[in-house]
């Protein structure tokens, strides 16, 4: 009923790592979908990847660097393994293979066959992957309240997985400003708008194209990083749910935006964990309990995105001049 | 594809389906001496299932969540405990299993007992399911009586009269067990992909809220048989005649209107992913997370030369063929059925010569609901039960089976989805079950490689 307490969790999300996460892996979607019209309905996959990628290479004992490199690598190698069959083919197969992949991808991590790897479909805990990360931080130990907020310093959901969360974001944003208005970009916006127009000036498009689907793939693996950092890595919290959120986020800030990812992300979790706090906090358990909040929770985020592809395709920011759906 | 493209494509693609066929081969040479149990939320055991499950609560009664539980024996798996303490296990093979719960945990919680064994038997009324309870060991229920949770089955009195030889199947037995269940998977997987393909081919929509449309004929028909105490048939035509009601619906207030609108398909793609969360999460709102059975009895199976089968799965596999002629015949011997054809061929040039498009297209969208919700009841009857996320979980085995078959091609579904069904269901011979859909998808992305267009697509500029 603490009407303070509902806010201060709402805009909690605001920083939240895994709004950070999403951020991160919708600007690699961005780069998929806005800036060069690849279909992506696998991001989750590469989001997965990248966790397992990390984590298992953690817990082998790597060092914090050589886990990046290992998600990355794996990253760049799916982009690559779903890239040459289908670059060339419809937007449909594209859409299908990519959400086919990562399906691949969740199945085999969660087998029962892949459980000294990956866990199963129990997944990877906390303490097998993430002691390196929190010993790097400079932070002291203890806990820090911000202004709402009050945190953990270094351990699990702690102001330490933020502050390198955001600062990813961050530098990710500024990285596509870039991209967005260097002549490469202005390639791939050409393969966006008319393939067979940048094709007719000499370009190889499917190479810029494979370029564009490994860049946004390394962004996804990079979110997936941060996405299982302050919880486990459980197969099945990245499974295609994910990649439709990730859509929906970015179509709410604006497709073909650089700050559109971002503001989409923060936008849509603030006011999602609004809405299911004040339903979980009115709304007595008997008439609706908690699990069927999660479920409207989702219905809304399911019609939200039916509207805005059919009644504001450009979101919040973008330009309906630049709309990147082309059938 | 331009001429300049055409080589790289030959140089890139045969190392890659080597690669692909490779990673294949090294999952079936990997022998899986001790194969996998499967980590499921709810278990119904079948003909080719037995299951291990239970509720993990601690002495005073409350369920301990996020436990994790190991199974060993004949097969092996770990599954952790779901919020409310429930776990389960779906297991293949007849024989003797243990089941273990961490020492500290169960100690932590004052429980009695970390480990107990019981035994599954397939052929066996009593023994197809064993309950385990920490709280009370040595209590380890076999049989139905502590499974009253499920709701695929219940004191149903008729026993399974499969002879035990049966149950102890051989290789070859298995092999013929897999192909029959194959291929009603992929009859039922060809009622839904043909109703999806027929959309695709007149309307140029890759519907990704098909899998619901499925869903929705299962909890249809559970209503019908469960609450309002229908008769099965009764409630099927009721779950057919809804389908066909929320494909009228839904194509004149959202398709025809996007496609007055001249909204892009890609654009009309996101919109049925924004429908499909949005259903599947109002059935789980409405119905809840767990498993629907439409028919609460286990029905009596016998054996078929080679295969063990009963009589709701005959007459289902039964049902989808005679459905799946009827459309067949629709579409090549009535006026209706050729109009269709020729919208899907060229909407433009059937709109010239005088077809009404929208009309036809309406009567698509009609019948391929229908059929989707007859098949999600089928499913439903086949499987033992539906539950808010089946169809989801197969929509991806329906663009496979299309794919395959070609886009846009009805009787290409169908072989599709035959393919599809029976891999998917003879590939759990050589690698575990749990990863059998990643074997249907992996032959999804082979075909792209090596004949995009699909069996049955004209070789076309694809790209």
């Amino acid at each position: 009923m603490d009407f303070v307490t509902i806010i201060s969790n709402a805009l909690g999300e605001l920083i939240a790592p895994t709004t950070a996460a999403y951020a991160l892996a919708a600007i690699g979607l961005n780069i998929h979908f806005g800036m060069t019209g690849l279909m992506n309905m696998g991001q989750a996959g590469f989001m997965l990847l990248g966790a397992y990628g990390f984590a298992i290479s953690q817990s082998m004992g790597a060092n914090l660097f050589a886990s990046v490199c290992c998600a990355l690598a794996l990253a760049v190698i799916y982009a690559l393994l779903l890239g040459i069959p289908t670059l060339k083919l419809g937007p449909d197969y594209l859409a299908m293979v990519t959400l086919a992949a990562a399906e691949i991808v969740r199945i085999v991590g969660r087998s029962t066959a892949m459980t000294d790897v990956t866990g199963g479909s129990a997944g990877i805990s906390p303490q097998d992957f993430t002691t390196q990360f929190e010993s790097a931080s400079p932070l002291p130990d203890g806990a820090t309240t911000f202004l709402l907020w009050t945190y953990s310093n270094n351990i699990a959901n702690s102001w330490w997985v933020r502050i390198v969360g955001w600062v990813l974001v961050a530098i990710a944003a500024l990285l596509c400003w870039r991209w967005f208005h260097s002549p490469w970009g202005r390639v791939l916006k050409g393969i966006r708008e008319d393939e067979n127009a940048v094709r007719s000036l000499g370009k190889k498009v499917t190479v810029y194209k494979m370029q564009s689907l490994i860049l946004g793939g390394v962004f996804g693996a990079l979110a997936g990083i941060l996405f299982v950092l302050p919880r486990s890595v459980q197969p099945d919290s990245l499974g295609r749910q994910v990649t439709f959120y990730t859509w929906t986020l970015l179509l709410l800030g604006g497709a073909a935006t650089v700050l559109g990812p971002i503001l989409g992300s923060c936008v849509l979790w603030v006011l999602l964990t609004f809405v299911k706090e004040v339903m979980r906090n009115t709304v007595p358990e008997t008439f609706i309990s908690s699990n069927q909040v999660e479920a409207l929770g989702w219905v809304i985020v399911g019609v939200a995105l039916m509207c805005l592809v059919i009644f504001r395709p450009q979101g919040l920011l973008g330009d309906r001049k630049e709309l990147a759906f082309h059938a | 594809m331009t001429a300049a493209a055409s080589p790289r494509r030959r140089r890139w693609g045969i190392p890659l389906a080597t690669a692909v066929i490779a990673l294949l081969a090294a999952f079936a040479i990997n022998p899986s001496q001790a194969s996998a149990a499967e980590a499921v939320p709810v278990c119904n055991p079948t003909a080719t299932n037995g299951c291990v499950n239970g509720i993990l609560q601690d002495d005073a009664q409350q369920p301990i969540a996020g436990a994790t539980i190991t199974l060993s024996g004949k097969e092996s798996g770990t599954t952790t405990t779901g919020a409310d303490g429930t776990w389960a296990f779906s297991v293949g093979a007849d024989g003797k299993y243990t089941v273990s719960l961490d020492p500290s945990v169960a100690k932590q919680h004052g429980l009695k007992g970390s480990s107990e064994t019981v035994e599954i038997a397939k052929a066996s009324f009593d023994k197809q399911r064993a309950v385990v309870r920490f709280d009370k060991p040595g209590l380890a229920a076999s049989g139905s009586t502590g499974a009253s949770e499920s709701a695929g089955e219940s004191g149903g009195s008729k026993t399974a009269t499969a002879s035990a030889d049966s149950a102890s199947a051989n290789f070859g037995k298995r092999v013929w067990q897999q192909l029959y269940s194959g291929i009603i998977f992929g009859l039922m997987l060809g009622l839904m992909s043909v109703g999806m393909n027929l959309v695709y081919g007149t309307t140029g929509l890759s519907s990704f809220s098909h899998g619901e449309q499925v869903t929705l004929g299962g909890l249809m028909a559970y209503v019908g048989t469960q609450m309002l105490g229908m008769p099965v048939w009764a409630a099927a035509v009721f779950a057919v005649a809804v389908g066909a009601l929320t494909g009228l619906v839904q194509n004149e207030l959202v398709w025809a209107p996007l496609r007055r609108k001249r909204v892009g398909t890609m654009q009309q793609m996101i919109v049925t992913i924004g429908l499909s969360m949005a259903l599947q999460y109002l059935f789980q709102f409405f119905f809840g997370g767990d498993i629907k059975g439409i028919v609460r009895s286990v029905p009596a199976s016998f054996t078929l030369g080679p295969i063990t089968t009963d009589m709701p799965t005959l007459l289902s596999a039964g049902i989808a063929i005679l459905v799946i002629i009827g459309v067949t015949v629709f579409l090549y011997r009535t006026r209706l059925g050729r109009a269709t054809r020729a919208v899907s061929d060229n909407p433009a040039l059937a709109a010239a010569s005088g077809i009404n498009v929208e009309q036809v297209v309406r009567i698509v969208w009609i019948l391929s609901c229908a059929m989707a919700a007859l098949s999600g009841v089928l499913l439903g009857i086949y499987l033992n039960g539906i539950s808010w996320n089946t169809g989801a979980t197969l929509l991806l085995l329906m663009f496979a089976a299309v794919t395959l078959g070609g886009l846009g091609t009805a009787n290409g579904a169908l072989v599709g989805s035959l393919i599809i069904g029976i891999v998917a269901d003879m590939s759990s011979l050589v690698i575990p079950s749990d990863m059998r859909y990643a074997s249907a998808l992996a032959i999804l992305i082979i075909v792209l490689l090596i004949r995009p267009q699909g069996i049955f697509g004209k070789a076309q500029r694809v790209g």
